[in-house]
């Protein structure tokens, strides 16, 4: 097996951060934008010309927007139904466009590994009300709605209280929401949440994320300036020599407007209503303009060329901050999204097949005898000769003292897992790219 | 107002949390502490089994936005350049290696590993030239590399010892060496001797930690895996802290449960033994005037209060001794003439900006050595990394569990470093192995290219959150002059105030030292599953790392990627490991600091932290930070330190008995600890013999 060095494109992260690096690896991947190494020898995997061929033609049904998520309650209240572009008076449905967009980016289709043909994507997960809730973060509407506690930007701490562990009984489904601890990150007496608890935000921080969601105020704009900011500040963010405030609300609405008017302009017909074969396409478009270099024609599979391929300006800036924040959306706490833990993420012991997080394998928020690694057992030999004894911190949670022993294996291999990756699989995914000219290889190392 | 002299501490971290502690736990200060961030623990100052915290295992709001404990580089941006660039204007502005701004500092979400020292990292300047003993180096102040000021240290590993013993015990630190004081049983051969056991056993084994190491003894750098000292309880701590459960959210979240060992926790002990935490306090300045022997005495420290009352905390309620107002600034006075003292704990670059904003001017009579702010070091991290073919589920257990220690250089006495090649072997660092991504950080890092089905076959296939191997090698920078922290002449942050401006660029060194030890790290990587193995059905499929001679990555940015280019790896400076602007020397003309911290020219200003480094050996900061901490703050109590007592140009000259003198610190006010009984039985007399 040969070992390469590699360099690939890194997006941005939210929050205004630049491309460079943060973050020690410290022996983790942690936030820094680590550069892909290598993939194995890719003249032992017979490859399709271009894997995104295979990506414009997805042979699983794709959700239709009737099947779409729908706005929490007293919403949207942001992503309006009937949104005026004032540049073109035209008027566009802002959250069936972004719920139409974000199924695109991560669809409801075939899990290749697990077999399951309604893999959840966007849609069941409601990621369109992840977006929704963020832009409207400082509206009077959404703050005096009741859904959320303040401004909903940081997910007050704690825990969810997920899959209380080890008990699959309908009593304890019942009683999942509440684990063996209590849930923090909301109020709630029937499945869904009532109040979702956010953090106060301090003065600053406030600040500072009105400046991304709305950008530099103008000499117009309300509110101004926090009077207590240095006008030098002022002036070096509005310039843009300090970055970081991004006018999320305006892109959002001129790209998707933009999107939509996009879509009348190829289908004759708004992004939300298009084919989803269509909407792929555009969106193909959209955040990847190298595609368009690769197959040098237009996308397959539609009975004829796009009569404009090129992305309006505004859809080009608004998409890699739509995919950002669909992945977002899709794959953080529910909570975020308006979100329970039910029916998309599981219930009883573990995350039930077909749920986001199970998806992806992954085990969502843990916490102390929750949806934890560990379960009580006073005689393993994890903590041989401590005492199994447990106690209640002050908020109520049961914090385990020792005695305990792996629910799920962290030092052992899960032998219920069979599912290879192989290098055709992953070899799949890059040799595109290089393709693509997107990554290049650089064979070296003495191996 | 208290009778007893003012400890004003800057920093709630690891350094100012320690500081704190003891200097309140003397009884000999009343200690306010003044941390610019906001408070996310409730119940400080009472047991910390009673202690909540705002904290979740939520990728949003700790890597996925802007981190809810991060420095906010909108409001407080950073400026920064590489060696030679002249233009007043920055090539870069933003997060350039800052660090949690909150109480607790970077140790509420770092992953804890608390590595010391090695005798060999002390004195290595005079060991790079060949000389085994420094004191029979002719020229001691002779850089052994080229370009750089290397130097040893004023203090050695003997001196500080006991206070890695004492550090160790007081966080609650895991590691794998057992046995009891003067008689410890240690499995990891690179490591210098140690006078006491880790006060907790190894927690449980991450398997993608776990494999490598034992590619590391196939390989033969040990003889069995290495556990990682981390300062995360694998049992209920000292102080009532629950054991860890493993959840996976470590490196960036802090945690929930408190399992996590911080500076919080010794923020905690300082506020129960009567110290005032004042959160939301952004300190803007200190004022001095003439004091004793030539040297200056800070008479007022000024901070901004943008918080509530529960941001003030008193224990059990007590009356504060400083009631801030957010209507102006507010002043704590200070009396030199009383002992009152003020300690920057606030990091590095924050110390070195708040001392230039003060007027303290390198160079200038009140800093003679010319040196503050400079010889900036930060770790040169070399990453590699593997996926493999089976769920190894990284994404469980702490961020890592197991150590290869063989890439930090020869050593760890004298004598093995000369018999191991001696210079000839660069010097780099430990290799930390482990880690994972979480979901989005997963799909964050492929969303330019992949979306649909393409990003969720990749996402269900999860080779970087359940099948990823990942090193990174803590590569040992060299301190220059030209690496350093100013201000910068164009950007404020959002009070007005100039930003620190970053210049730095990598030595020719540690970049060699990268170079020479990235195969060897690929070696390891496919190694994993060759015997002795006990996970033999575990493959590697590729392995690969990162190279220092690749182009700058095409950004859309021409000016960002003409930057890029000059520096390693592509990237803006971004370890969160910062060394070096307060170097500790014997004399003035070495160093902005003595070996205890103070400024030289000052009688009672310190730096608490790692600006006190001489040298960045490849090792995790945040330990030795601690134990200088802790030497610090014994030389205050013990007046060792203080410069104005006629014998502290003796204690300087014979620092083996000044050593022995804070050594009785440890004994008076943490008596219950392995360490503080050693001491006082005299057994640590025959180890520290024995080093």
């Amino acid at each position: 097996m040969g070992t390469f060095f590699a360099r690939i494109k890194r997006p941005s992260r939210e929050g205004g951060v630049s491309d460079s690096g943060e973050g020690p690896l410290g022996g983790a991947m942690s936030r820094r934008s680590f550069l892909v190494a290598a993939m194995a020898s890719s003249a032992a995997v017979a490859l399709p010309r271009s894997l995104f061929a295979g990506r414009l033609v997805s042979e699983h049904a794709l959700a239709d927007a009737a099947s779409g998520p729908t706005p929490l309650p007293g919403g949207p209240y942001f992503l309006s139904h009937s949104y005026t572009d004032p540049s073109t008076g035209n008027v566009h449905d802002l959250y069936a466009i972004a719920a139409a967009a974000c199924a695109q980016i991560i669809p409801t289709a075939t899990n290749l590994r697990t077999g399951n043909v309604k893999s959840p994507g966007a849609n069941e997960a409601g990621t369109v009300n992840y977006i929704d809730l963020f832009m409207a973060a400082f509206q009077p509407n959404l703050l005096s709605s009741g859904l959320v506690s303040t401004n909903p930007i940081y997910l007050g701490g704690g825990f969810s209280g997920r899959y209380n562990y080890g008990d699959s009984s309908p009593t304890a489904r019942k009683l999942e929401r509440k684990g063996s601890g209590p849930n923090t990150f909301e109020t709630s007496s029937s499945g869904q949440p009532e109040t979702i608890r956010f953090l106060e935000l301090t003065d600053a921080q406030l600040a500072a994320w009105y400046l991304r969601v709305y950008g530099p105020p103008s000499s117009t704009s309300s509110p101004p300036w926090p009077s207590w900011s240095s006008p030098a500040w002022q002036s070096a963010v509005a310039s843009g020599l300090i970055p970081g405030a991004q006018p999320l609300q305006p892109i959002y609405e001129a790209g998707l407007s933009a999107l939509d008017d996009w879509s009348n302009q190829n289908f004759s017909t708004g992004f939300a209503t298009a084919l989803p074969i269509e909407q792929e396409a555009l969106i193909a478009q959209a955040g990847n303009p190298a595609l368009e270099a690769v197959a040098g024609e237009s996308p397959p599979q539609l009975p004829s060329p796009l009569i404009n391929p090129v992305p309006p300006a505004a859809v080009a800036t608004l998409y890699p901050i739509l995919a950002l924040h669909t992945i977002q959306g899709t794959y953080g706490l529910p909570e975020y999204r308006g979100q329970a833990d039910v029916a998309v993420n599981g219930t009883g012991t573990e995350p039930t097949p077909g749920t986001i997080w199970a998806d992806v394998g992954f085990d969502g928020d843990t916490q102390p005898l929750g949806n934890s690694v560990y379960k009580y057992d006073a005689h393993n030999d994890l903590n041989a000769g401590y005492p199994s004894l447990t106690y209640t911190d002050a908020a109520g949670h049961p914090q385990p003292q020792g005695g305990y022993s792996e629910f799920r294996p962290i030092s052992t291999l899960d032998d219920s897992d069979t599912t290879l990756a192989t290098v055709a699989e992953i070899a799949t995914l890059f040799t595109a790219l290089v393709d693509a000219g997107i990554l290049t290889v650089i064979e070296g190392g003495p191996l | 107002m208290s009778a007893k002299p003012t400890a004003v501490v800057v920093g709630s971290g690891a350094s100012g949390g320690m500081v704190a502690r003891l200097l309140a736990k003397s009884g000999q200060y009343q200690v306010v502490i003044l941390e610019k961030g906001s408070n996310l623990f409730q119940g400080l100052g009472g047991p910390a089994s009673g202690v909540t915290n705002n904290w979740a295992n939520d990728e949003l709001a700790h890597e996925a936005r802007q981190g809810l404990e991060d420095q906010d580089t909108l409001l407080e941006p950073r400026s920064f350049r590489t060696q030679g660039y002249t233009s007043s204007s920055s090539q870069f502005v933003g997060d350039v290696n800052t660090l949690p701004t909150t109480v607790g500092g970077g140790t509420t979400h770092y992953d804890a590993k608390a590595r010391r020292f090695r005798e060999v990292d002390f004195i290595t300047n005079s060991l790079m030239r060949g000389y085994a003993d420094p004191s029979d180096d002719p020229s001691p102040d002779t850089s052994a590399v080229s370009g750089a000021n290397y130097a040893n240290w004023p203090i050695h590993y003997e001196h500080l010892e006991a206070f890695y013993a004492a550090s160790e015990e007081v966080v609650g630190i895991q590691g794998p060496a057992s046995g009891k004081p003067g008689a410890v049983s240690n499995p990891n051969p690179w490591e210098s001797l140690r006078s006491t056991p880790f006060p907790m056993p190894p927690g449980t084994d991450q398997l993608n930690s776990l494999l490598p190491a034992y590619a590391g003894v196939k390989l033969g750098y040990s003889d069995e895996p290495i556990p990682v000292p981390t300062a995360v309880c694998s049992r209920p701590s000292r102080d009532g802290r629950p054991a860890c459960v493993d959840c996976g959210f470590c490196l960036d979240f802090g945690c929930p449960i408190n399992a996590k060992g911080g500076g919080v926790w010794q923020v905690n002990d300082a506020i129960a033994a009567g110290a005032q935490l004042i959160s939301r306090a952004n300190v803007t300045g200190f004022s001095y005037a003439p004091s004793t022997g030539g040297r200056q005495g800070v008479n007022a420290v000024s901070f901004l209060f943008t918080g509530t009352p529960t941001d003030v905390v008193m224990a059990g309620g007590a009356t504060p001794y400083f009631s801030p107002t957010t209507e102006s600034s507010n002043t704590i006075v200070l009396n030199p003439a009383n002992g009152d003292l003020l300690v920057l704990a606030n990091t590095p670059i924050e110390a070195t900006r708040l001392s230039l904003l003060s007027g303290i001017t390198p160079g200038s009579s009140l800093e003679p050595s010319g040196m503050l702010g400079q010889n900036l070091m930060f770790h040169l991290q070399t990453a590699a990394l593997a996926v493999v073919d089976r769920d190894i589920h990284s994404n469980r257990g702490r961020t890592s569990t197991h150590t290869i220690d063989a890439f930090a250089g020869p050593g760890p006495t004298a004598s093995a470093y000369l018999a191991g090649g001696g210079p000839s072997i660069p010097r780099a660092g430990i290799v930390e192995m482990g880690g994972n991504l979480n979901p989005i950080q997963s799909a964050t890092e492929v969303s330019e290219f992949l979306y649909g089905t393409a990003l969720k076959a990749f996402m269900s296939l999860a080779p970087f959150t359940k099948r990823l191997v990942a090193f990174t090698l803590q590569g040992e920078d060299m301190p220059q002059s030209a690496n350093a922290v100013d201000l910068d002449p164009n950007i404020v942050d959002v009070y007005g105030q100039p930003v620190p401006r970053i210049t730095y660029s990598s030595h020719p060194y540690e970049l060699a030292a990268s170079a020479y030890y990235i195969p060897k790290m690929l070696e390891l990587l496919e190694a994993i599953g060759l015997p002795p193995s006990p996970f033999p059905t575990v493959h590697p499929l590729f392995a690969g790392s990162l190279n220092t001679t690749l182009p700058a990555l095409n950004t859309g940015n021409a000016n960002l990627e003409s930057l890029l280019d000059a520096t390693p790896f592509n990237l803006i400076p971004a370890s969160r490991h910062i060394m070096g602007t307060h170097r500790i020397a014997l004399d003035s003309d070495h160093g902005p600091c003595d070996p205890f911290g103070r400024y030289w020219m000052f009688d009672n200003l310190y730096h608490a932290g790692g600006g006190m480094y001489v040298t960045a050996p490849g090792y995790n900061v945040t330990l030795t930070m601690w134990a200088l901490s802790y030497w610090q703050a014994a030389s205050i109590i013990s007046g060792v330190g203080n410069p104005n007592a006629s014998g502290y140009g003796a204690n300087l000259a014979d620092m083996d008995t000044t050593a022995a003198s804070l050594r009785s610190v440890i004994v008076a006010l943490d008596k219950n600890t392995m360490i503080g009984r050693y001491i006082k039985s005299g057994g640590y007399n025959s180890f520290i013999r024995s080093l």
